[in-house]
């Protein structure tokens, strides 16, 4: 069935069908190619993107000075609000899960579509409809919901936070949770199912196999926030005593659901772009990756470590086994470190050819490393204690995020544009980029430790000139600008690189995996023919077969045996 | 694509065939672990709820009807037999059959569900009379929507075998709607184990 739809797409638009033509917008509105999916994921995300950045931006200016009048104490609770939702629900999750899993993990392993090509359109109207439903939030009369992302009992009951914007904020998390959950299911089922032949598990890049586990994640913790959210609009709505003390119920319990969703959620929104730049050290060094088992088998320690440790984001609440919850998140430090060490190895030695991907990866590590290690600090109770809900845990987990969402995104978008667009960006404007943000990205959060060691509480609006918190202030408010400078920077490039086009060819890097083996962009089914699969680097095998992998002296007897079978 | 094969040979009785699931099982098994972990949840904040009683549980002024409950939780742990029925009717190209079996589970779903609507009117507590009350009504109330969507997924099943044209896809949707209804079934016996049996 959805084989004849795609036939039809390809006739109607044959090889000029990327770019805009007068069907444009009702290829856009009807395609269930995964392709096109996945980019409407990756330019809706990036909206998203401006728009809570543009959130953050105001955010800052209220705090540039102590007292500030910018905005109202009401609308600055709405602005972070919706700046953690937005960029947590909305851009680092879709961006990557929805844009790049879509659009990559089928070519990565040699597939014509995902499993389920009408679902995968359907996950995508669920996630634009559930962020509108959000952003709605704004235009009821009581304003958009003012809790926090985190969304707390009982500040989240119909008593402490009336009105129909924080009902909106529920209704869109449990829409952009099913729109994950079902992409969850459809990629699982893809790689499960539709691998080219000789792709086995273990030759399927770093990318897919992040993906794989991401996907088992998000089918893990997102279902988990959906009850909690449906119980949270019963107790609202129906009456329900759930999440409150009278009646016998519990708030905590709120807490317990969400970070049970909430932990694994972050390395859903790591680990796709941990897989990025686990494709671009080998690329840009010349080199096989480093530790390939090393970086699987890490993958599913973090997944399975990440079920565990919610209830660190609770130690305050008295309610928690304390020497467990430290024990286990101090643990997923390991897996982590395993692999920004194989990442190191994997240019260590290498031929590194300093192309924005790379330098963009290399930022992350420094960013990631750094937010990773305040982690550690965090996940030990008595620094906990004395840091928890101030601007030390607000810098740290931007840090991380900011530090994977952000540099291991660009490096992962500059790195594939090409392959999307059958374009080039412009590599100087890319590199300005990258020192604009990171420049601006540590001149913002760096200050922020200090401020949250100095006792600056998160999500307060105002505070006195008498409390010492001016000066670092500032300072993080003109990194926050400059870190917005950036992203213009961005448009710039995007804008040129759109006007003023530069072919890219269809593998500019030499790159290793099979999304390189075919056009830029891929045709409607993706590979008019596919190289054989006999290593985790199939492109790399056929256009350098004096060097292909099968034929090193490291690999294993059975892929040895298959070549031999197949070549006699 | 890649669907199973369908027996098209209704004349010669075969034995049933383990063939490798069709792509549409395999999906929905994927996403019945996503269902599972989202009832794990609503398990998850009845304990917690349990955990944090003061007295005698479930709290004074609960009365459920145990036993009609019991003849109701049987008749859906039947359905799943009749379900599975349909389920080798099919695979043994026998569509007619299969189809009265699915009529049937729809029935015994539909009485499944009339006996839940008859138990929320008439019980002695509300949502808002404790949180024993809240769990009782969120968890009845979101596997009772899970039956209703699987008797109308059975509907578009019926629909759809109901079609004279050959359809290859149409063995794997009823095997993937049975997978569906087992597990909605077992995630009964133990919300009945938990809401009525436990004291």
């Amino acid at each position: 069935m959805t084989l004849t739809e795609e036939k039809k797409g390809e006739s109607d638009h044959g090889q000029a069908g990327h770019h805009e033509g007068p069907s444009g917008l009702y290829r856009w509105l009807t395609s269930t190619d995964h392709k096109v999916i996945g980019k409407n994921y990756m330019y809706t995300a990036m909206v998203f993107l401006f728009i809570a950045g543009g959130m953050a931006m105001l955010i800052r200016t209220q705090l540039a000075s102590p007292n500030g009048h910018f905005v109202s104490q009401q609308t600055y609770n709405e602005l972070f609000t919706i700046h953690g939702s937005i960029m947590l629900y909305l851009f680092a999750g879709p961006f990557a899960f929805g844009g790049f899993a879509n659009y990559l993990v089928p070519l990565q392993i040699g597939a014509p579509d995902m499993a389920f090509p009408r679902l995968n359109a359907l996950s995508y109207w669920l996630y634009l409809t559930g962020g509108i439903t959000m952003l709605l939030g704004f235009l009821t009369a009581s304003g958009a919901a003012a809790f926090g992302w985190v969304g707390y009992a009982p500040l989240s009951s119909s008593t402490n936070s009336p009105g129909a914007g924080p009902d909106l904020w529920i209704v869109s998390i449990a829409l952009v949770g099913f729109s994950g959950i079902f992409t969850g299911v459809n990629l699982v089922t893809t790689i499960f199912y539709l691998r080219a032949p000789g792709m086995t598990m273990f030759r399927m890049p770093i990318f897919t196999w992040n993906m794989l586990v991401t996907g088992l994640l998000i089918l893990i913790a997102f279902p988990v926030l959906t009850a909690a959210l449906i119980m949270l609009y019963a107790d609202r709505h129906f009456g329900t005593v759930i999440y409150s003390v009278k009646g016998g119920g519990s708030p905590v319990l709120w807490q317990n659901l969400f970070w049970f969703f909430g932990h694994p959620e972050v390395y859903i929104l790591a680990l796709p772009f941990f897989g990025m730049v686990s494709e671009i050290f080998p690329v840009f060094s010349k080199k096989p990756v480093f530790g390939y088992k090393g970086l699987v088998f890490a993958t599913l320690a973090i997944a399975g470590l990440s079920t565990g440790v919610w209830a660190h984001h609770m130690f305050t609440t008295g309610t928690v086994l304390l020497p467990f919850f430290s024990a286990l998140s101090l643990l997923i430090a390991v897996p982590t470190g395993i692999k920004i060490f194989t990442w190191i190895g994997t240019m260590w030695g290498g031929q590194l050819n300093y192309k924005a991907p790379l330098t963009w990866a290399i930022g992350f590590i420094v960013a990631f490393t750094m937010g990773g290690i305040t982690g550690v600090f965090l996940a030990s109770p008595p620094i906990d204690f004395a840091t928890h809900d101030t601007y030390f845990v607000v810098a740290h987990f931007h840090q991380v995020l900011f530090g994977s969402t952000i540099f291991a995104g660009f490096a992962g978008f500059f790195y594939w544009y090409p392959k999307l667009t059958g374009r080039m960006y412009r590599e100087w404007l890319a590199k300005l980029q990258f020192w604009v943000v990171f420049i601006g990205f540590n001149v913002t959060f760096l200050p922020q430790y200090l401020l949250g060691l100095k006792g600056m509480p998160r999500r307060i609006a105002v505070y006195s000139p008498t409390d010492g918190f001016t000066f670092l202030n500032q300072i993080s408010t003109v990194g926050g600008y400059l870190t917005g400078l950036g992203f213009v920077i961005f448009l710039v490039n995007m804008w040129i690189s759109w006007k003023r086009p530069v072919p890219a060819g269809d593998n500019p890097w030499d790159g290793y995996t099979l999304e390189w083996a075919t056009t830029s962009p891929p045709p409607s089914h993706n590979f008019t023919s596919l190289p054989p699969v006999r290593s985790t680097r199939p492109t790399w095998d056929r256009n350098h077969p004096e060097h292909a992998d099968y034929k090193s002296p490291h690999v294993t007897e059975y892929a040895k045996k298959e070549v031999s079978s197949s070549e006699g | 694509m890649a669907q199973a094969v369908v027996t098209q040979t209704p004349k010669v009785r075969e034995p049933i065939r383990f063939n490798k699931p069709s792509m549409l099982g395999v999906g929905t098994m994927v996403w019945l672990g996503s269902e599972l972990m989202f009832f794990s949840g609503l398990f998850a904040a009845y304990f917690t709820v349990r955990a944090n009683r003061t007295g005698a549980w479930p709290p004074p002024g609960i009365k459920l009807d145990i036993a009609q409950s019991a003849v109701f939780t049987v008749i859906l742990v039947m359905s799943s037999v009749t379900m599975q029925k349909a389920v080798f009717e099919a695979e043994h190209g026998r569509k007619r059959s299969a189809r009265w079996w699915i009529v049937l589970t729809m029935v015994m779903g539909l009485s499944f569900l009339s006996n839940q609507a008859v138990e929320w009117t008439h019980v002695t507590f509300s949502t808002s009379t404790n949180a024993y009350g809240s769990m009782f009504f969120v968890m009845t109330g979101l596997h009772g929507l899970h039956v209703l969507l699987g008797i109308v997924a059975m509907g578009f099943l019926m629909l759809r075998l109901a079609g004279s044209k050959s359809d290859p896809g149409e063995l794997a949707a009823l095997q993937s709607v049975s997978y569906y209804w087992h597990f909605v079934d077992v995630v009964w016996v133990a919300l009945y184990a938990v809401l009525f049996l436990i004291h």
